[in-house]
């Protein structure tokens, strides 16, 4: 990744208004990616099947962290069912830099720890 | 006579292919000379059978090239005896050979093995299985903050119950050399045998396993300048007879019945199967080219290039250095954090430059916990590595602060 790209996703990753907790949290979900042993977990506030909130605590890469944030960006106001939909290639597009196949397990860790959000 | 180092990268063709190439990844694998890319191609043009097994004359010269890589690999670790070199697909796999056959010859429920928190995974998780299997138990010997063994530690772990100890002579994260000779009379004097793993030692430092005094050495080729799938194990006199086999098949029984198989003598008994002949003789051209080079002319330019790296690094603000800070207490491998950029992170930056590092727990998960990250970044020298090298790392590390505005 060229350091135009990564600085925008820095960027994003420091300042992620979704980084932090969800107090009661009605779905969560953790995981972690076996290549670095980094740590992500979701927590979402669902109201009628609609996601109306949602945090990431996270410790890991820029990548990671950048890519959870987008997509939870992009799934306030969308039904939990919808997550199961998603696929990578809808990640990558929110992601918009270019993903090598060694970063790969770092960008969809978000995804995979999305699909994995178990009722509190 | 001392070794120009800058004219030793002609011997290695992928800095003719890629020319900007920074390599820096010498701990996962080494880049290969002209004489081992040559030696497979030649095996193949003109000695190409399968071995021990034709009454032909290419089968006799594919069998006497294989035996005369293990002489050579013998000669080249410091045992004048051939036969106690057994041909292995890795370092991995030879440590699950003694891990299986050991434990099985001489371990009963309740029984201790002795490893350390600085083991590559390929010396801890054979030994969990096992332990589970056969109801033994792992002590781990920890680390100190400088990152050496903790001695005290390894003494007080020992019990009346230690059956080995499998240790690694050098840590392929901080780069300590361990004092290998020292822990093996501290071991033998309580009975206890010792695997020592070299995968990051060999060709780094003279490795001698009869003034080790190890009872197992074991190391895998393509960290040493030979192609993967082949490695070595060493087997010390007392193990070699008596030692029962590990995987079974073809080449390595005298006789088979329906009833049951009698097995050969080592080295055969600890090879089942047909071996990869051509990197077996590549191994033998990779430790010759090594010994012309002179290990103690590589250990001193690793040396004098791990102590300029160590003083660069340490000025870069932001910068972490883990393990031990002097050059003579460790190999070319130099583990590192970086502000609060995450080891892939910064991988992925500096291959931009095409510089090549390694970031992630590189295997070790214990001793990233015991230094309380979960991962890291890693440079790691080899031979055809110079200052600049290390420069081009510097400015690389130096622009990306700048970047990032940290
Ligand atoms: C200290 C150490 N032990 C064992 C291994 C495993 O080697 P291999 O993957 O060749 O079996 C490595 C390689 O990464 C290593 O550095």
């Amino acid at each position: 990744m060229d350091i135009a790209h990564f600085k925008k996703i820095w960027e994003h990753a420091q300042l992620s208004p979704y980084a932090g907790v969800i107090k009661r949290p009605d779905m969560s979900g953790t995981g972690e990616n076996p290549l670095c042993g980094d740590t992500l977990r979701i927590d979402l506030v669902v109201k009628n099947g609609i996601i109306r909130d949602a945090k990431f605590t996270h410790h890991g890469c820029a990548l990671s962290a950048t890519a959870t944030s987008l997509l939870l960006e992009s799934l306030i106001g969308k039904r939990v069912a919808t997550i199961q939909k998603l696929n990578e290639y809808d990640l990558l597009k929110l992601i918009g830099a270019p993903v090598s196949p060694a970063r790969l397990s770092c960008a969809l860790l978000p995804l995979r720890v999305a699909k994995a959000v178990q009722q509190k | 006579m001392p070794l120009n180092f800058h004219t030793i990268k002609k011997d290695f063709p992928i800095f003719t292919t890629h020319k900007k190439l920074v390599y820096l990844d010498n701990a996962a694998t080494t880049q290969k000379p002209s004489a081992v890319i040559n030696a497979l191609a030649h095996h193949y043009r003109t000695a190409n059978a399968n071995i021990k097994r034709g009454i032909y004359g290419l089968s006799e010269d594919a069998t006497e090239a294989y035996e005369e890589a293990r002489w050579k690999v013998a000669q080249f670790c410091g045992t004048p005896c051939a036969r106690q070199i057994i041909f292995t697909k890795n370092t991995t796999e030879a440590i699950n050979l003694v891990a299986h056959s050991f434990t099985r010859a001489h371990c009963k429920r309740g029984d201790e093995i002795l490893l350390t928190v600085m083991e590559h995974h390929s010396n801890i998780v054979p030994w969990q299985m096992i332990a589970k299997e056969r109801g033994l138990k792992l002590r781990f010997v920890n680390i100190t903050k400088t990152g050496e063994l903790d001695m005290r530690d390894l003494k007080s772990k020992i019990t009346s119950r230690t059956k080995l100890c499998a240790v690694t002579h050098v840590s392929n994260v901080l780069g300590t050399i361990n004092p290998i000779a020292e822990l093996v009379t501290l071991l033998h004097a309580r009975g206890i045998p010792v695997l020592v793993d070299g995968a990051q030692a060999i060709g780094h430092i003279p490795v001698h396993v009869e003034k080790l005094g190890c009872d197992f050495y074991v190391f895998s080729g393509h960290k040493m300048f030979a192609p993967t799938g082949i490695g070595a194990l060493y087997i010390h006199q007392k193990y070699l007879e008596t030692l029962p086999p590990f995987q079974s098949g073809g080449d390595m029984v005298l006789s088979v019945t329906e009833r049951g198989a009698t097995f050969q003598d080592a080295p055969e008994r600890f090879e089942a199967g047909t071996p990869p002949i051509e990197a077996a003789v590549a191994l033998g051209v990779a430790a010759d080219y090594i010994s012309k080079l002179g290990v103690m002319n590589i250990r001193q330019h690793e040396i004098t290039l791990t102590a300029y790296a160590l003083r660069k690094l340490a000025r870069i603000p932001g910068i972490t250095l883990f393990g031990p800070k002097k050059a003579q207490q460790k190999t070319g491998v130099i583990s590192f954090a970086f502000n609060t950029i995450h080891p892939h992170d910064l991988a992925s930056l500096l291959d931009e430059k095409n510089i090549a590092i390694r970031a992630g727990h590189h295997c070790a998960m214990p001793l990233h916990r015991s230094l309380g990250v979960t991962a890291s970044a890693r440079a790691s020298f080899s031979i055809y590595n110079t200052k600049k090298d290390v420069d081009a790392l510097c400015a690389a590390l130096v622009t990306i602060t700048d970047a990032l505005h940290i």
